[in-house]
């Protein structure tokens, strides 16, 4: 029963681990970009539907659609005025900005909501279902199912529109995509946009069951490279196979392995899997030139 | 004598000489002038110099974005707590171990990455990870104290345990000493070692300094493991000036990204960039608590402004404060050297990325 109960909430606590994945997937892929801020976009979500508490259903819904329209606003700036000049640098430059708005993000939350651990009713119809033993909030259950609908609507995005083209031209190869008329600058403000509202969304699922904190941020900036870095440059599934298995091995260790030892232990597996299998999950057929 | 004559050479040199001499006096004569409370804040901005200066060995010169630092910095404070504090082994000895064991702890994992042939942004990754998992060890082990941290409660002062419980001067006096001294070390190893002048090469081209025949790998490792075992004395120093130490406030990653900003910010290919940008931060730090009205919040409009200077620096300031500076000099009092258009390129920069590529190429003949 221990086991299903740890799998049951470790899959669903993994589809949004692999949501907020997908959005550093993106950026990281398509730009080469390395976003220290992505947690804290994740954080821009928590905090957005918790300011906005909504008391209904439908009051959710709208406002997890306002903080990813935020939080893709937010992207966008920042891409425009932050990062697109310092493209053409090294990549201390992006790595050191991208870390400072995350810490300035994190000390305005400190600032704006003094009070740690908030949390929202929850806005689902049914507080927790039972079957088999297993006892699982429907708030997770749900976040769960939305977090696999939208990756599949984003991988429909990546392989099935225009923009989608485009947006694997710049991963492909930048030169190739410039040489045929991509507008690369569009399409890079727009990745980061839509990795920024990834994360945001996400954020919004998690906040009725997760209370949150300004120190969260450091802690989904980590989780989020772990599964891109697991689930590897090739393909969507690798990241939302790598976002399943980190909550599962998470939700493992927190039964198994005491307190903070518990992300040890998934940190210091996620340095072997560096080691041993730094191409990740899924492989890319084709070598970059 | 060319030494000291290159001292004063050109405009910029002259300028850096004098801001050098300037600095050095008022940092020997601070603890005079100053109330107590102050002289604690100058020792924080020594040591924010000195850690950044030792991570700048691995970050800035050879190119390796650590954030594993942190450990070490953690260990320097632990092993002072732990050996010196619990089991009352002599401070100078618990020191010596934190260095050791944080040179084999940056040693191994430098080798550990090459040996898996990691790429840059995942050796930055592995390293957070690895600096995240060791303060969990800290967090749960009882040796360390657990989430309680340790309490220093021993009583004897001198230099010779390396303790003053009611005056800060003399710490004080401790670090500048240790200040001045690795950066003696530094510009000595960074410019008149084979080893110190093959790393800017390892950083710009790894796979062109193999193929002149500089042991990369070994090198890279050395770097390291120097860098991170002298990490180790800022933390013991910090522990001895606190007198508690936990896993929360000298092993978090953000001692390690600390580290890391100040330096880049700086200007992280230069000897002086790491030091000036520790001291200024501490004393931005100082200044924000001065001027915050409410203090519940000053550390954190603290961070929001330091996190707002190093974005404004980085988006309009180019590659750090103190490349920034020279190119000022340069522009205002010209390079010294009128016929050498050449030169007009080369002087704007700082030494370290003058480091003559061409005599490294014999290091393994």
């Amino acid at each position: 029963m221990a086991v299903l109960q740890i799998i049951a909430t470790g899959v669903l606590q993994g589809l949004i681990y692999a949501l907020i994945g997908l959005g550093l997937y993106l950026i990281f892929n398509v730009m080469r970009v390395v976003n220290f801020a992505h947690g804290y976009f994740v954080l821009i979500g928590m905090y957005g539907v918790l300011s906005l508490k909504p008391s209904s259903l439908a009051d959710f819904a709208v406002a997890l659609l306002f903080v990813a329209a935020v939080a893709a606003a937010f992207g966008y700036l920042v891409e425009r005025f932050l990062i697109e000049s310092t493209l053409d640098k090294s990549g201390h430059a992006q790595l050191v900005i991208t870390l400072s708005i995350g810490v300035a993000l994190q000390y305005l939350f400190q600032v704006l909501y003094p009070e740690p651990y908030q949390t929202i009713r929850n806005p689902w119809p049914i507080d927790a279902i039972n079957t088999l033993g297993v006892t699982i909030s429907f708030a997770r259950l749900a976040a769960g199912t939305v977090s696999l609908v939208l990756a599949l609507a984003l991988s429909w995005l990546i392989y099935r529109t225009r923009l989608g083209v485009y947006m694997r031209a710049c991963a492909e190869s930048l030169n190739g995509a410039m040489f045929v008329g991509v507008n690369v600058r569009r399409v890079y403000r727009s990745t980061f946009a839509l990795g920024a509202a990834a994360a945001a969304v996400a954020g919004g699922l998690l906040i009725p069951f997760q209370p949150v904190s300004p120190l969260y941020g450091l802690e989904l900036t980590v989780k989020a490279f772990i599964v891109v870095v697991i689930g590897g440059s090739g393909a969507l599934w690798g990241t939302v196979t790598a976002g399943v298995l980190l909550g599962v091995a998470e939700a493992a260790s927190s039964v198994y392995v005491s307190g903070s030892l518990a992300s040890s232990v998934i940190y210091g597996a996620f340095l072997l899997i560096i080691l041993f299998r730094p191409q990740g999950l899924a492989r890319k057929r084709v070598a970059r030139t | 004598m060319r030494s000291l004559r290159a001292l004063v050479s050109t405009p910029l040199n002259r300028a850096n000489t004098l801001v050098v001499a300037v600095a050095l006096v008022v940092a020997v004569t601070f603890p005079q002038f100053a109330a107590e409370p102050t002289i604690g804040v100058g020792f924080v901005a020594l040591l924010y110099a000195m850690r950044n200066l030792t991570w700048n060995i691995a970050g800035g010169f050879t190119g390796l974005l650590s954030i594993a630092h942190a450990s070490a910095f953690g260990i320097g404070a632990f092993s002072v707590a732990v050996l010196t504090w619990q089991h009352g082994i002599n401070i100078w000895l618990a020191i010596g171990v934190g260095i050791l064991l944080s040179a084999a702890i940056g040693a191994a994992v430098s080798l550990i990455m090459s040996r898996f042939g990691v790429n840059a942004l995942f050796f930055t990754l592995g390293t957070l990870a690895l600096a995240v998992a060791i303060s969990g060890i800290a967090a749960t082990w009882s040796v360390t104290g657990g989430v309680n941290g340790l309490q220093n409660l021993t009583t004897q002062e001198g230099i010779l345990h390396l303790q003053w419980f009611t005056d800060a001067a003399p710490l004080y006096y401790v670090a500048l000493a240790v200040l001045v001294l690795l950066t003696a070390g530094v510009s000595w190893m960074t410019r008149r070692t084979r080893f110190g002048r093959s790393l800017p090469f390892i950083r710009e081209d790894p796979v062109l300094a193999a193929s002149m025949g500089v042991a990369v790998i070994r090198n890279q490792a050395i770097a390291m493991g120097v860098s991170m075992g002298l990490t180790a004395i800022p933390g013991a120093l910090i522990a001895q000036y606190t007198n508690f130490v936990s896993y929360d406030s000298v092993l978090s990653v953000e001692v390690g990204v600390a580290m890391l900003v100040g330096a880049i910010i700086g200007g992280s290919a230069t000897l002086a960039g790491p030091i000036v940008a520790g001291i200024g931060i501490a004393v931005l730090e100082e200044l924000l608590r001065m001027f915050a009205v409410s203090s519940s919040n000053v550390s954190s409009y603290t961070q929001i402004a330091y996190a707002i200077c190093v974005i404004a620096i980085l988006r309009f300031g180019g590659s750090g404060i103190v490349p920034l500076w020279n190119r000022l000099i340069v522009r205002l009092f010209g390079t010294g050297r009128p016929h050498d258009p050449e030169s007009e390129k080369s002087s704007g920069r700082s030494a370290p990325d003058r480091a003559p590529a061409p005599e490294v190429v014999s290091e393994h003949a």
